[in-house]
């Protein structure tokens, strides 16, 4: 969609450089204005080694408008590869670059042919946004970097996982630790390649993968169907982000039979994590059956990851109503319907709508007209703060703009991650009595 | 200089002579400025740094009941994310019902780089005037519609007899300029044009006035001068500096962070505009001064205690209050110096690297050396004539190096590898980085603290103790974080990739 917004949830293509910056000793060099990376550095933890202000840049200037900035390109590369010690360089390159018709590609190749580790990846922010320029990211990984005619053999156990927006979603780096975790619970080897100790090793591991994981309703999926075509590497489409007990097991279920696992082993598991769960859960459930100020409805605002995933946990675990939700970060069209099934499969028939609306001004105003039967349960971002103000909201921020929150490695998903989100909740919840 | 009626200004490279890549000695660099040499440097390998789209944000996010429509793609003006709580708590001191920081986006995508954003512009301001019927519409200009050639000020023209609010297109577009500080020329070029005009009195009033009460405001005013404050400033600064003046018998308005539309107006009865930064307001008082015959002064900073004095003075001279001024100076150094003893123990002889705005760093170092502490080096964004005056505060620092870089870290770590300072006071954004070498870090600015005037001082002082106290957080993080540089870059001049443009 192209019309003019009001309090956006992503940012345009060149956000990629945040993929990129969140896969270790990868750096990403950008060929674009001065002010690109400024504009696009706000998330959460993100002056990690590579900082934002440690990126080469080209910074475009009229001279290069005028006269093309092809040598320019050239030149910072060839620097950069002095200065700054990187295992792999990825060039990304912005509006200005890509409207002067600069051939970065072709500069790029150049030093691809002296052997030199550099890559390319065309992220032009009017071209689209972040969510999109992270697969841009990936299939340029994929096709420059891995496809070059090499053989690779199959690792048994081997999964590559792909989940949410590295730096983007403050729970990326948590998600993917629980993900891991769980596939490490039933016997699998989660092989990703952003955060701690993963880098350029668990790159070239991916076409060895014996499938991928793609757990989002759409982000990841169709880098993850370039592989399948590249490599032959399967791919299992997971699009709930599993969150609490009943979507964990479902999900340890569903992966374990994919890859063949000993089904009863995985259920034997699943009973034991119950347990535990349940455990936690009767030790509070005073408080879950018998406050009166808890939310009887809740909408979720968000990107379609966190839409799904807490209204399916929120409805399938606690026995609340999902009023209208909201996936905000402008998802394809062509996805659209599939997603809108997703939000038809829950317990008891219960249904939810999802909306995908990209304009936050438009959603505060449905959400102020709409009948939550008591305080909503507003779960968002930064941006929903003013409205769960006004709507007497429980209100719990967990989306990109993150401003009032830290998140360093928590995370929602799985057994442990519910609970986690729990506290979240009620920890809001509760500052009604006090 | 008259540059109104031009749609926009010209680059600071061409109209100031300004310089964003040198290495040497301050006094080579300041020698280098008199020749008028320092702009034709770049450099080989550069580092990402700001543009004047995201400078200009520092002043008119901070404009009271404006809403801001960015034209470009989606990501253009994603950074005011981080500016929405501060933008919004900044402008309630000044007036508690104001609304926070309202921005939208054209969101320009491949389709109207082929047929043009003015339409998608067009709907933007009719909508932004129609929901939040604000009083300015600000549209800061990004470098795609720039390079496709959108005429901005055709449609402002066009619609500003259809809307409510003040309409001023901010001509910002990122690879103009790399002199970035160039912002602050683009935004009081729009402001310039667009929402400054004398204020409408009789219509103000609302009984019939008297004379008398016509020279009491006539008398007030020539008493009273505008203060140009900037986004680093903080609320505590501008107590500080208002503070000062009232004691020698002048008021203060401030323009024009978290000022309103009648703000500018009302400015234009003020006897005298007074420069804080340099950088930031040569254009708007020198265009002020051409246009409605308002004097100026421009001149140093006040940051330290010979900076404030000389401030000071200069606005004294300029209402023939030099006696009151000068009793106020000696009776505040007098206590600044018994408030300043129990910290010079501890700070005598401390090696000091700053990094930042050159005005900014050159005037802090006053302080340091008025407590006994040694500057050592300093990089400044860029440079030009107004860091001069500055200088005259400072003793002995000809032969202290002195990097032009607008970020461009990848310089300065090489720099204080060298130098092995004890202490690095910089520019925000760059602490992660200079943490990395072990040393205790002092920001630049902080718009929660008090830098200025006397108290700025003290109160400087007083963090520096602390922050030398107990440096352990940057200790261990340098010895855990390394910073990704290659071993050789160390070796390496650091000045080595500066080059003629």
């Amino acid at each position: 969609m192209g019309r003019t917004l009001d309090q956006v949830r992503y940012k345009c293509a060149l956000g990629a450089m945040q993929t990129v910056q969140s896969i270790e000793r990868v750096l990403p060099i950008l060929h674009a204005g001065p002010g690109c990376s400024d504009k696009l550095s706000t998330g959460n933890g993100n002056s990690g080694h590579f900082a934002p202000r440690i990126f080469p840049c080209t910074n475009l200037s009229e001279k290069e408008i005028v006269f093309g900035g092809e040598e320019r390109l050239r030149e910072t590369i060839e620097n950069a590869l002095r200065v700054i010690d990187a295992d792999l360089y990825v060039v990304i390159t912005g509006c200005s670059s890509e409207i002067i018709g600069d051939d970065s590609a072709e500069v790029v190749n150049s030093f691809r042919l002296q052997g030199k580790p550099v890559i390319h990846a065309s992220t032009a922010g009017f071209k689209g946004n972040n969510y999109l320029g992270y697969e841009w990211i990936l299939q340029a990984l994929f096709e420059q970097f891995l496809d070059d005619g090499r053989e690779y053999e199959t690792e048994k156990g081997l999964v590559n996982v792909f989940a949410s927006l590295p730096l983007h979603d403050p729970f990326w780096y948590g998600n993917l630790d629980a993900l891991e975790n769980l596939l490490a619970d039933i016997g699998l080897e989660a092989n990703i390649i952003f955060g701690y100790g993963k880098g350029l090793k668990n790159i070239e591991r991916i076409p060895r993968a014996e499938f991928s994981l793609v757990v989002n309703p759409w982000l990841g999926l169709e880098s993850a169907q370039l592989l399948e075509q590249k490599f032959g590497v399967p791919c299992l489409h997971y699009p709930n982000l599993p969150v609490g007990a009943f979507e964990t097991s479902k999900f340890l279920m569903e992966v374990s039979e994919f890859a063949k696992l000993d089904v009863e082993k995985t259920k034997k598991l699943i009973a034991d994590k119950e347990s535990k769960y349940y455990y936690y859960i009767e030790r509070f459930a005073d408080i879950f059956l018998e406050n009166r100020i808890m939310s009887k409805r809740f909408t979720v605002v968000s990107d379609a990851q966190y839409a799904l995933a807490l209204t399916r946990f929120l409805v399938n675990d606690m026995g609340l109503f999902p009023q209208k939700q909201y996936a905000m970060e402008d998802v394809p069209a062509r996805h659209q319907s599939t997603i809108r099934e997703y939000f038809k499969d829950m317990n008891y028939g219960i249904e939810a709508e999802i909306s995908f609306e990209t304009d936050g001004h438009t959603v505060h105003d449905e959400i102020e007209k709409a009948d939550y039967m008591g305080y909503p349960l507003l779960i968002g971002s930064a941006w929903e703060k003013k409205v769960a103000v006004e709507t007497a909201a429980h209100f719990l921020s967990i989306s990109w703009p993150l401003n009032e929150r830290l998140v360093i490695n928590s995370s929602y998903v799985g057994y442990e991650g519910a609970l986690k989100f729990l506290e979240d909740i009620y920890s809001v919840v509760l500052t009604r009595y006090t | 200089m008259n540059y109104i009626t031009l749609k926009s200004p010209p680059v600071r490279e061409e109209r100031l002579g300004t310089g964003v890549a040198f290495g040497g000695t301050a006094g080579e660099l300041r020698c280098a400025q008199r020749e008028g040499c320092i702009n034709r440097a770049s450099r080989a390998f550069s580092q990402t740094q700001g543009c004047q789209f995201t400078l200009s944000l520092g002043i008119i996010n901070s404009l009271r009941n404006a809403v801001i429509i960015m034209h470009g793609p989606i990501g253009c003006g994603s950074c005011s994310i981080g500016a929405v709580g501060a933008s919004q708590s900044f402008k309630r001191m000044r007036d508690p019902n104001a609304e926070g920081l309202i921005w939208l986006n054209t969101n320009l995508n491949e389709a109207d780089v082929i047929a043009g954003g003015e339409n998608k512009l067009k709907e933007a301001i009719r909508y932004a005037d129609k929901e939040f019927r604000p009083e300015t519409i600000c549209v800061p200009i990004s470098c795609v519609p720039s390079l496709i050639g959108d005429d901005v000020d055709a449609v402002v023209a066009e619609l500003q007899a259809e809307t409510a609010a003040v309409l001023i297109p901010i001509h910002c577009a990122g690879f103009k300029t790399k002199a970035m500080a160039t912002a602050y020329d683009d935004v009081y070029h729009g402001v310039l044009r667009h929402l400054v005009k004398k204020p409408n009195l009789r219509e103000d009033q609302r009984t019939v006035s008297d004379d008398l009460s016509d020279l009491r405001r006539k008398y007030r005013d020539s008493r009273t001068v505008n203060l140009l404050n900037v986004g680093s400033m903080s609320r505590q600064d501008e107590a500080e500096l208002e503070r000062l003046l009232n004691a020698i018998g002048l008021n203060a308005r401030w323009l024009p962070c978290y000022s309103s539309a009648e703000d500018f107006r009302y400015a234009l009865l003020s006897a005298l505009n007074v420069s804080i930064c340099g950088t930031h307001d040569d254009y708007f008082i020198e265009h002020l001064k051409v246009l409605y015959g308002i004097p100026y002064v421009i001149d140093t900073m006040p940051i330290g205690r010979k900076n404030t004095a000389r401030w000071l003075l200069k606005i004294a001279e300029h209402f023939d209050l030099q006696d009151r001024a000068q009793q106020l100076i000696d009776a505040e150094s007098r206590e600044l110096d018994e408030a300043l003893a129990q910290f010079r123990p501890y700070l005598k002889d401390k090696r000091v690297f700053l990094g930042g705005g050159e005005i900014r760093v050159v005037a802090t170092a006053e302080i340091l050396q008025d407590l006994g502490m040694k500057v050592i080096g300093f990089k400044g964004h860029h440079y030009d004539r107004f860091a001069e005056p500055l200088f005259e505060s400072l003793e002995d620092v000809d032969d202290v190096l002195f990097n032009v870089a607008t970020q461009q870290p990848f310089e300065q770590i090489n720099l204080v590898n060298r130098l092995k300072p004890d202490l690095y006071i910089g520019h925000t954004g760059g602490g992660n980085l200079s943490a990395k070498q072990g040393l205790p870090l002092l920001p630049l600015f902080g718009p929660t603290y008090n830098y200025m005037g006397y108290s700025g001082v003290f109160e400087v002082a007083r963090r520096i103790r602390r922050i030398l106290a107990n440096g352990q957080f940057n200790k261990k993080i340098a010895r855990h974080c390394p910073l990704p540089y290659k071993a050789s870059w160390y070796e390496q001049d650091p000045f080595h990739y500066i080059k003629e443009a």
